[in-house]
C-alpha cells in the first residue's frame, strides 16, 4: 500500500517457521508482500522467527516463490531491463497452473496470509476453471447441493432466459 | 525445502477436486464469483440458494465493478485533514492514514474552504467544495483518484451532494450532481451536462438528500415545512414512493441490500426502552413497480450520540455517532433486520485512529454536512479522459433553455 512504504530495508532477513516446522529465511521486502507478516513484523521486530501455524511447508515455498518475484519485480536494477508487465502476466500464469488441491491450499494460505495479488490470482484461476459450464456442472464439479425446488429452478431460468441460450 | 515441481507435472487444468471448493471460506467463493462474466453469473444462479443470494445482491453487483479493490471506507472531515484522511482496510481492521495531499493542494489552489461532499466508484474518487465567501457563488470541483481535476462552475445553485457512479462495461462513468432544487448529470460518455426534467409534484420543494437504489432509481428527500421523502426514476424523475417523516430533522439516508434506511435525530431518548425509535416506512405510498424493499427509519438521538453519518462497509451498515461523554467519533454496526438501539451498542471497527483530531468540542461539527465519507475504491490507476471539457461543456450548458427555465423557477 503507497502509504506504508519503508524504504532501505531490504538487508534485513525475516524468518518463517511453517506448520510442520520448517524454517525459511527471506529478506523482508519479499515478507511484506503480506499484510500478515507487515503487521507482525512491525509489531515484534525481524528478530524472532514467526510461526505461520496454518501453512505447511510445500505451500509456503510456493508463496514465498510468488512473493519473492514480485518484491523483485518491484526493484530497479541499472543493469538489468526492468521486468514487464507481459513477462510478469506470463510468470504469474504459470505460476498457477498447478494441481487444484494446491491451488485450494495456496487461496487459504494467500488468504490467511493477505496477499491481495496472489489471493487476486488464484481466484481469477479458479473462476476461469469454472467459467463456460452450466449449472448443473457447476453442482457437480464444485459437489454442492441443488437446494432448489422444481417450481424454484424454472423461476430463475424463466428471469434469467437469455443467460441459458 | 519442499520440491513443488511435484505438484506441477501433475497439474489438471481444468477439473477440479469436488470436495475443496466447499472447505474454502464464504468470502472466498465470493470473491471467485466476482470474477465471472456477468452471463456466467446469471447462470450461476440457479446453482444452489448461497450463490442465488449473492449473485442478486446489491453489494455483489456494486463490487463486480472492481472486485479486486473491496471497499475502503474513506472518512474526509475538513480540507485541511486530507493529508491524512483516515481510511478503513478493508478487512475492517485498521485505520490507515491515506495521503490526499494531491485533492488537498488541487482544492487550495481553487481557494476552497469546503468539502460538502464525496463519492467514489469504480476507481474513481469525486469531490464536491465550496469555495470561499468572498462572492455568493458555490462552486464546486470535481477530481480523479490522482492530479487532474476539473473545475466547473455552478452559478447561483447550492450544491448539496455528488454521486459518481461507473459503469465498467462501457468503461464510462456518470456524475449526479444535487442542487436544492435540480440534479444535473456529467455522462462522460456524450461529455455532457444534462438538466434532469424535475416532476411538477415535486417542483417546489428543496431537495436536501439523495441516494441511489439499484441502478436505475433515485432517492430524493424534499423539504417543505414537512420533511417529504420521494423516490424518483432517476431518468424521468417520475416520482415512484413518497412519504413523511414527522418532523424530524433528515440526517442520511443509505440504500443497503435493497432496502432503504435513514439515521435521523429528533425527539425522543433512546434510553427509554418503551419509546418506539423506529419509524416504520410502511404507510408509505408504494408504487407496485417499485422494486426497492422497504427497511426503516432509524432514529437516534440521545444526550450521549448523535449520528452523523450512515454508510455500507463491507456488507455492514455502519453508524458513525458522535458521543457526548468522551467527545470521541465512531463507527457501530447496525445488524441485519430492524434494528434496536440495545443490539447496536457494540463496535466492530476500531475506533477512528489519532491521525486527525476526531473528537471536537462541539457536536455541531459532526454533522453529515462536515464529516463526508464514501466507499472509496483505492485504486490510482483508474483513467478517466476528457476531464477539461467539463468545464466548457457547463459553460454550454448555462444557455441552454433547461437552466434558463430552471433558474427562473
Amino acid at each position: 500500500m503507497h502509504f506504508q512504504g519503508s524504504p532501505n530495508m531490504a538487508e534485513k532477513r525475516v524468518k518463517l517457521i511453517s506448520s510442520d516446522n520448517d524454517e525459511f529465511e527471506v529478506d523482508e521486502a519479499v515478507a511484506f508482500e503480506s499484510e500478515t507478516l507487515r503487521n507482525m513484523i512491525q509489531d515484534t521486530g525481524t528478530n524472532v522467527p514467526i510461526s505461520i501455524p496454518n501453512v505447511s511447508s510445500d505451500i509456503l515455498a510456493k508463496v514465498l516463490e510468488y512473493c519473492s518475484y514480485h518484491a523483485e519485480t518491484m526493484e530497479t536494477h541499472d543493469d538489468k531491463p526492468p521486468i514487464t508487465d507481459a513477462q510478469i502476466r506470463e510468470w504469474d500464469a504459470d505460476f498457477v497452473d498447478v494441481h487444484p488441491a494446491t491451488l485450494y491450499s495456496l487461496i487459504l494460505a494467500a488468504n490467511y496470509l493477505n496477499i491481495k495479488n496472489l489471493l487476486d490470482l488464484i481466484c481469477q484461476a479458479v473462476a476461469n476453471n469454472i467459467r463456460g459450464k452450466t449449472a448443473v456442472e457447476i453442482r457437480k464439479i464444485l459437489h454442492i447441493q441443488d437446494d432448489f425446488t422444481y417450481e424454484e429452478e424454472m423461476e430463475i431460468r424463466r428471469e434469467t432466459k437469455w443467460a441459458f441460450d | 525445502m519442499v520440491d513443488v515441481d511435484g505438484f506441477v507435472s501433475v497439474a489438471s487444468s481444468s477439473s477440479m477436486q469436488p470436495e475443496l471448493w466447499c472447505q474454502l471460506p464464504a468470502e472466498i467463493q465470493y470473491q471467485v464469483l466476482l470474477r465471472l462474466p456477468v452471463v456466467e453469473l446469471l447462470r450461476f444462479a440457479s446453482v444452489c440458494k448461497q450463490w442465488r443470494k449473492w449473485t442478486t445482491s446489491a453489494d455483489f453487483r456494486r463490487r463486480c465493478l472492481n472486485p479486486r479493490a473491496g471497499p475502503y471506507l474513506l472518512a474526509i472531515r475538513s480540507l485541511y485533514d486530507l493529508r491524512f484522511a483516515p481510511v478503513l482496510s478493508s478487512d475492517g481492521s485498521n485505520w490507515h492514514g491515506l495521503d490526499l495531499t494531491f485533492l488537498y493542494n488541487a482544492l487550495i489552489k481553487k481557494n476552497c474552504v469546503q468539502i460538502l461532499s464525496a463519492s467514489s466508484d469504480g476507481g474513481l474518487l469525486c469531490v464536491g467544495a465550496v469555495r470561499a465567501h468572498q462572492d455568493p457563488l458555490e462552486k464546486y470541483v470535481i477530481l480523479r483518484n490522482e492530479t487532474n481535476e476539473v473545475v466547473g462552475n455552478l452559478l447561483y445553485l447550492s450544491l448539496q451532494q455528488i454521486f459518481i457512479r461507473a459503469d465498467k462495461s462501457s468503461s464510462s462513468y456518470k456524475i449526479y450532481v444535487v442542487f436544492n432544487r435540480c440534479v444535473v448529470v456529467y455522462n462522460s460518455m456524450l461529455d455532457a451536462f444534462q438538466v434532469l426534467p424535475v416532476h411538477r409534484h415535486i417542483a417546489d420543494v428543496d431537495i436536501v438528500w439523495t441516494a441511489f437504489v439499484r441502478d436505475t432509481y433515485c432517492l430524493y428527500c424534499k423539504s417543505g415545512y414537512d420533511i417529504l421523502v420521494h423516490i424518483c426514476d432517476i431518468e424521468s424523475m417520475v416520482p415512484k414512493l413518497t412519504g413523511f417523516s414527522m418532523d424530524y430533522h433528515l440526517y442520511k439516508f443509505l440504500v443497503y441490500d435493497d432496502r432503504l434506511f435513514c439515521a435521523t435525530v429528533g425527539a425522543g431518548d433512546c434510553r427509554d426502552a418503551d419509546e418506539d425509535q423506529y419509524f416504520p416506512l410502511e404507510e408509505w405510498e408504494l408504487s407496485s413497480e417499485f422494486p426497492i424493499e422497504l427497511g426503516c427509519i432509524v432514529i437516534y438521538e440521545t444526550e450521549g450520540w448523535q449520528v452523523f453519518d450512515l454508510v455500507e462497509h463491507k456488507g455492514y451498515i455502519l453508524m458513525g455517532v458522535y458521543t457526548n461523554s468522551d467527545k470521541q467519533c465512531r463507527w457501530l454496526e447496525v445488524p441485519a433486520g430492524i434494528p434496536r438501539v440495545e443490539s447496536v451498542g457494540k463496535c466492530r471497527f476500531p475506533a477512528l485512529p489519532d491521525l486527525v483530531t476526531w473528537n471536537a468540542t462541539a457536536v455541531e461539527s459532526f454533522t453529515s454536512w462536515k464529516v463526508v465519507i464514501c466507499n472509496f475504491h483505492f485504486d490510482l490507476m483508474a483513467e478517466v479522459q476528457h476531464l477539461r471539457i467539463i468545464l466548457t461543456a457547463w459553460k454550454q450548458q448555462q444557455h441552454s433553455e433547461d437552466f434558463q427555465s430552471l433558474k427562473a423557477g
